[in-house]
C-alpha cells in the first residue's frame, strides 16, 4: 500500500509561491493559470516528481542522496536540510514549502516502510 | 660547420615561430577560422563546427606518449559538483570555465593567469536549483569570450582583458528556476545558447544573440514552438513543458543552419500506457522535445527536424551536442548520438540514413528502424511497478559528453554505458508552474543489467554503419569526453580519475596517469610555441556521478564533489 500523506494546510506565502503566475519576458516563457486554491499536495507524489531523483524508491533506498527510511537523523536536522539544502547536493526548499508542509514531509519519512512483497 | 650552422639557426626559427604563436590575440577568431579548426587551437566546444573533438597535432604519439607528464595545473576554486567544462585554446591562450561560471584566460604554456572573471550571481536562486551550479564551457569569437550563467544571463567578456562587454538577461530564472549550464556556440555574428529544460514547466527556449551588442535576435521554443507542434501536446499539456537545449550544437556554414539537440518532455515518465497519443500526462508526440532541429542562423526559424523519440517516455533525450559532419563517397552525413545509446545518422536535411546502437543492454524499444528511424516495439508504461528493469538507466546509454571522430583512422571513438533501473511509474498532478523544480513521475533505483554487472566501454566504430573495430571496457562507466589526435592516440579521462591513452588503431593502452579525482568534462589538445599539450578537467559530482558512491563504493566513497582542477600534460 502506497503512502499518501496529503498536505492540506498551506501557509499563505507558500500558497502564493506555489500558485505564482510567471510574468515572463515573452510569449515563449509565458506561464500558466493558477492552480485551484484547494489544491492538495501528496508527499508520495512529491517524491515521485522531485525528491526521488536523489532519494531512490520513494526515499526507501540510497541514491544520489541518502536513504531516508529508518534515518537516524532527528527532526531538526531533516527540517533544516529541507529548508536550507546542502550546497552542491540538495536544493533549498525553504521558499517552496511552508513549515506545515515540511512537517508533513518529515511524517512521511518517519512512516516509510519497505514495499510489501 | 655547415651542419652546425643549420642547427644553430633552428632556435632562431623556433623563436620566430614561437613569437608568432604566442603573440596572443594576434588573429581574430571568426567563423571561417572556427570552420577550419586550425592546427594549434580548439576554438569551439566541439573543436570545430565539424564536431570531431579531434586535434591534428601529432607531436605526442605512440612512440613517446610514455613520456607524457603534467606540465601545469590550475585550480579554479569553488568547484561545486566538480568541473564539467570543455576548455578552449586560441593563439596560445587557454580559456575555460568552472562552477558558478568562473571564467579564466591562462597562458597555455605555463598556466599563468592572464585574467579571471567571477560573475556576481543570484546565490539564493542557485541554492534552490537542482542541476546547478556547474558550467560546461564558453564560446569565443569577435574578440570576446561568451559564457552563460545559472541565473539566466549570457555574458560577453573582452578576450584580452576579461572586461564585461555586455551582459544580457535572457531568462527570468527567478520565476522558472532554470538557467544556462551549457556552452554557447558562436558563428556568423551570432551567439546561440540553449536553456535548461527537461524536468521544468517552461518551454525550453534556444536563443540567438547578436555577438556585437548582446541584443537578442531570436528565440526558438522547443516546447510547442510552432502551431503544428502545439497540436502534439494534448490537453494543453505543453504547460508542463520540458524540452530545452542545454548542450551546444553546431553550425553548418553551407546552409547557414544551426543544428541543435533538444531535451525531454515533463514528466519524464508517463502513465499513458500504449495509447500515448491520447492518454496520459502529455498526449501526443510532444514536439520539439527529444529532437534534433535545424534553425536558420539569422532568424531562428525552423528549417527541418527529426524527433528521435516521439513522446519520449524514458528521459532519453537528444540534448547531446555532437553533430559529427562527415563526407563519404560524395554523400554528406551528420552523426548524432541519442542519450538512449542509439546513434542516428542523417543527411544534411536531417533525413534518417541509418540508426545503430552502441549499448548492449537496451529494452525501452525492441529496435529503431535503421531506414526510417521509427521506434519498433516501444515500452509505454502504465502507472505502477514496471516488471522488467528499464535499460539503459536514466543517466543514459551515452553521456552528454562527446566522443571523437578521427579522420585519419575513419573511426568514431565513443563511450557506451551499460546500466538499468527499477521503476514505479506514478500518476501525478500536472506541474504547470515552477515550484519544487523537478517533474519525474516515478520512483526509481539504479540496477545492473540482467545477468551482469554495470560497466562502461570505449568503442572504435565506423560512424556511419556502426561496425565495431575494437572495444575497451571499464568497471564503471566513464562520463567524460573523448579526444583523438593526429598522433594516432585516443584519450579517455575516466570516472576513477585516471586519464588513459590508447592506440587509435588497436585500442592497446599506451599510457595512463591519475588526476586525483574523477572526470566528467572535456579534454582537448592544442599547441603553443611548437609544443603540444593535452588539457583535461578533473572534478566529480552531478546528476550522473552522484550515483557512483552508493552504487560502486570504493574510491568513489571519498571522492569530493566540490573540487576540481584543470590538468595540462606535455612531453617531458
Amino acid at each position: 500500500m502506497r503512502l499518501a500523506w496529503k498536505i492540506t494546510t498551506l501557509s499563505m506565502p507558500a500558497l502564493a509561491a506555489l500558485l505564482t503566475i510567471s510574468t515572463l519576458p515573452s510569449r515563449g516563457q509565458q506561464s500558466t493559470p493558477p492552480a485551484p486554491e484547494n489544491e492538495q499536495i501528496d508527499v508520495g507524489q512529491l517524491f515521485a516528481t522531485t525528491c526521488g531523483w536523489c532519494h531512490s524508491d520513494g526515499g526507501r533506498a540510497a541514491g544520489k542522496g541518502p536513504q531516508l527510511m529508518d534515518t537516524k537523523r532527528d527532526d531538526d536536522f531533516i527540517r533544516n536540510r529541507i529548508k536550507h539544502g546542502k550546497e552542491g547536493a540538495m536544493p533549498a526548499f525553504g521558499a517552496t514549502f511552508s513549515d506545515a508542509q515540511i512537517e508533513e514531509i518529515i511524517r512521511y519519512i518517519r512512516a516509510l516502510k519497505p514495499h510489501e512483497g | 660547420m655547415k651542419k652546425q650552422w643549420r642547427y644553430s639557426c633552428l632556435p632562431v626559427l623556433v623563436i620566430g615561430a614561437a613569437l608568432t604563436a604566442s603573440s596572443a590575440f594576434a588573429q581574430s577568431v571568426d567563423t571561417a577560422r572556427i570552420e577550419a579548426g586550425g592546427q594549434n587551437d580548439w576554438l569551439t566546444y566541439h573543436g570545430s563546427y565539424k564536431s570531431y573533438h579531434y586535434s591534428p597535432l601529432a607531436q605526442i604519439n605512440p612512440s613517446n606518449v610514455s613520456n607524457l607528464g603534467v606540465a601545469w595545473i590550475h585550480i579554479p576554486g569553488r568547484s561545486t559538483r566538480g568541473l564539467q567544462s570543455m576548455p578552449l585554446a586560441a593563439d596560445g591562450v587557454l580559456y575555460y570555465t568552472g562552477s558558478y561560471s568562473r571564467t579564466f584566460a591562462l597562458n597555455g604554456a605555463t598556466g599563468e593567469v592572464i585574467w579571471s572573471y567571477f560573475p556576481e550571481l543570484d546565490e539564493a536562486l542557485i541554492a534552490r536549483q537542482t542541476h546547478s551550479p556547474y558550467n560546461r564551457g564558453a564560446a569565443i569569437g569577435e574578440g570576446k569570450v561568451y559564457v552563460g550563467t545559472m541565473d539566466g544571463r549570457l555574458i560577453a567578456l573582452d578576450m584580452k582583458t576579461g572586461k564585461v562587454m555586455w551582459d544580457t538577461k535572457l531568462i527570468d530564472s527567478q520565476k522558472l528556476t532554470v538557467g544556462f549550464t551549457g556552452a554557447p556556440l558562436y558563428a556568423k555574428g551570432t551567439v546561440v545558447i540553449g536553456a535548461q529544460g527537461g524536468e521544468w514547466p517552461g518551454r525550453g527556449p534556444i536563443f540567438g544573440v547578436d555577438a556585437a551588442t548582446g541584443k537578442k535576435k531570436w528565440e526558438f521554443l522547443t516546447v510547442a514552438g510552432t502551431d503544428d507542434a502545439m497540436k502534439t501536446w494534448g490537453n494543453d499539456s505543453w504547460r508542463t513543458g520540458g524540452g530545452g537545449g542545454w548542450m551546444p550544437g553546431t553550425y553548418d556554414s553551407e546552409t547557414n543552419t544551426v543544428l541543435w539537440g533538444t531535451a525531454n518532455p515533463a514528466p519524464l515518465y508517463d502513465w499513458s500506457g500504449a495509447d500515448y497519443k491520447t492518454q496520459g500526462a502529455r498526449p501526443g508526440d510532444n514536439l520539439y522535445t527529444t529532437s534534433v532541429i535545424a534553425l536558420d542562423m539569422d532568424t531562428g526559424k525552423l528549417k527541418s527536424f527529426h524527433q528521435e523519440l516521439p513522446h519520449d517516455a524514458w528521459d532519453f533525450d537528444s540534448a547531446v551536442g555532437e553533430f559529427v559532419m562527415l563526407d563519404r563517397d560524395g554523400q554528406k552525413y551528420i552523426v548524432h548520438p541519442n542519450k538512449s545509446g542509439y546513434i542516428f545518422v542523417y543527411d544534411r536535411s536531417l533525413g534518417v540514413k541509418n540508426v545503430w546502437r552502441i549499448t548492449q543492454n537496451s529494452n525501452f524499444v525492441k529496435d529503431i528502424d535503421p531506414k526510417t528511424g521509427e521506434l519498433i516495439g516501444r515500452r509505454d508504461f502504465s502507472a505502477g511497478k514496471v516488471s522488467e528493469p528499464l535499460c539503459p538507466h536514466i543517466s543514459g546509454g551515452v553521456s552528454w559528453n562527446s566522443g571523437s571522430y578521427n579522420p585519419k583512422t575513419g573511426l568514431y571513438y565513443k563511450l557506451g554505458q551499460e546500466w538499468c533501473m527499477t521503476l514505479e511509474v506514478q500518476k501525478t498532478t500536472p506541474i504547470v508552474a515552477p515550484q519544487a523544480q523537478l517533474n519525474i513521475g516515478a520512483d526509481f533505483k539504479i540496477a545492473p543489467p540482467p545477468g551482469g554487472e554495470i560497466y562502461g566501454h570505449l568503442d572504435a566504430r565506423d560512424p556511419i554503419t556502426g561496425a565495431k573495430k575494437w572495444e575497451v571496457r571499464f568497471p564503471e562507466p566513464p562520463l567524460g569526453s573523448v579526444l583523438s589526435t593526429g598522433g594516432n592516440l585516443v584519450f579517455v579521462p575516466d570516472s576513477r580519475g585516471t586519464v588513459h591513452a590508447y592506440d587509435a588503431d588497436s585500442g592497446a593502452e599506451l599510457w595512463s596517469h591519475g588526476d586525483g579525482t574523477g572526470h566528467q568534462g572535456g579534454i582537448i589538445s592544442y599547441a603553443v610555441n611548437g609544443k603540444q599539450y593535452i588539457a583535461v578537467v578533473a572534478g566529480f559530482g552531478g546528476m550522473a556521478s552522484d550515483d557512483y558512491a552508493p552504487t560502486f563504493g570504493g574510491v568513489y566513497k571519498s571522492m569530493p564533489r566540490d573540487d576540481g582542477a584543470l590538468v595540462v600534460y606535455s612531453l617531458r
